[in-house]
């Protein structure tokens, strides 16, 4: 009598956004893409995507992080494969994913001052120069701007021009509207932000899976750390910090960053401009959760201070 | 005139390498028009603008390849040439452009050597230098 051996364990993180993808009965998920750094995995809806990481991966707000660099993994599936999702783990050939601990992705802040406009200003030209479509960072500026202004109908048009504008796996237009939510998380005021979160969620299936799940989570304020730090920088008129930043941010992707970087310099050139006219005051913050419009997909992260429901209890960075 | 439309799914790359292959493609003789991009709804609405049509079903997560040809041997080389700039991309490891393959080295000396100059000199704190 032979006893099959159990399948090879690996221990991972998981995101506070994505960590209800994980809980629950066992259930299948579609392979949607395989890298030597990461698995993408669509739960159901469309912008459930969960993304696997190796411990050298780009740090997205949603994955599960693994302790192993990508040149030590076969993730042994192909996109179109069908991988088993749930009771704290994610099961792949040969081998397994069990969650035992979770992981606080980098996320913007509201920030007590905003920068004073002229500077503010400043740094929208600065960012300007290494935007390589203007017409881009444009209509960020007038998307923020809409936002702001409460003008519905005007955020669900030019949310409609952007959202899937672009070839590529992230568009470009996706990445400059989550510049867009990362920065009016960061100005703390909600209504902007369900405003155009509500637009968004209306039109995601316009876009990729894998982009469709970075605008929610951007509208939460959630970013790789690289862009969380770069937008709180400009916002508070941190230069040295921007700086840095910028260059990392620029390094995302062969498209990506800079197009996060033309989203985040129109929605500075917006906000330069209004609080020119308009002394800036810090909303009244004490609720600053956002509330994901009806339908929206899930639980709050922020609420999420209960007890790791998974197998582990220990919170923190693996 | 003669348009070859296909589906490719599991296909990721990021928009600077799509419009590289689009253009590639572009570049054969015979090939009047090209697009190869993912299938979201601006870029289906593209497609057919071009005069496209897309016989099977189709969503964002799936990679699109249209292009038109003056005759079949265009289409034939124009297809070559679009295996050739993928394959390019893939030994060359840029499919998702960062969100799967490692990425480059974060140091700030790393990131100075590869970003635009215009970042000027190193600033020191809440130096206003680096915008001038």
């Amino acid at each position: 009598v032979t006893t099959q051996a159990p399948p090879r364990e690996v221990p991972g993180a998981a995101s506070p956004l994505t960590i209800a993808l994980l809980e629950g009965p066992s259930r299948p998920a579609l392979v949607l893409a395989t890298f030597p750094t990461a698995l993408y995995l669509l739960a159901s809806a469309h912008h459930e995507v969960l993304p696997v990481l190796a411990s050298d991966a780009l740090l997205l707000p949603t994955g599960v992080r693994l302790s192993t660099a990508g040149r030590d993994l076969d993730w042994g599936v192909e996109p179109g494969d069908t991988v088993t999702i749930g009771r704290s783990g994610i099961r792949l050939p040969g081998w397994r994913i069990r969650c035992v601990r979770e992981w606080r992705p980098s996320r913007v802040h509201a920030v007590p001052n905003l920068a004073d406009p002229a500077l503010l200003a400043a740094l929208a030209d600065t960012l300007s120069r290494h935007v390589r479509t203007p017409e881009l960072m444009d209509q960020a500026t007038d998307v923020c701007r809409a936002a702001r202004s409460g003008d519905d109908a005007e955020v669900r048009r030019r949310t409609r021009e952007l959202i899937g504008a672009g070839q590529g796996l992230t568009p470009s237009g996706d990445d400059a509207l989550c510049a867009v939510l990362l920065v009016l998380c960061g100005l703390g005021d909600p209504a902007p932000i369900a405003l155009m979160g509500a637009a968004i969620q209306e039109q995601w299936t316009r876009t990729t899976s894998l982009s469709a799940s970075l605008l929610d989570a951007a509208s939460k304020g959630y970013a790789v750390p690289e862009v969380a730090t770069l937008v709180e920088a400009t916002l508070l008129g941190d230069v040295a910090e921007a700086r840095d930043a910028l260059a990392a941010t620029l390094t995302i992707g062969h498209s990506s960053g800079p197009d996060l970087v033309a989203g985040l310099a129109g929605s500075l050139h917006a906000l330069a401009a209004h609080t020119h006219t308009l002394p800036y005051t810090r909303p009244n913050t004490a609720d600053r959760a956002f509330r994901p419009p009806q339908g929206a997909n899930s639980r709050d992260p922020r609420c999420s201070d209960r007890r790791f429901a998974l197998h582990g209890t220990e919170r923190g960075n693996p | 005139m003669t348009d070859l439309v296909e589906v490719r799914r599991g296909a990721y790359y990021d928009s600077v390498s799509l419009m590289q292959v689009s253009k590639a493609v572009r570049e054969v003789p015979g090939i009047s028009a090209a697009l190869v991009a993912m299938a979201t709804d601006l870029n289906t609405d593209l497609l057919a603008g071009m005069g496209f049509t897309v016989d099977e079903a189709v969503g964002p997560n799936d990679m699109l390849v249209a292009f038109r040809g003056e005759h079949q041997a265009a289409i034939e080389a124009g297809r070559a040439a679009l295996d050739d700039a993928l394959a390019a991309l893939k030994a060359a490891g840029t499919s998702a452009g960062g969100f799967g393959d490692a990425p480059p080295s974060r140091t700030r000396h790393a990131a100075e050597q590869t970003s635009p100059s215009s970042l000027g000199p190193a600033p020191t704190p809440s130096s206003r230098r680096w915008m001038r």
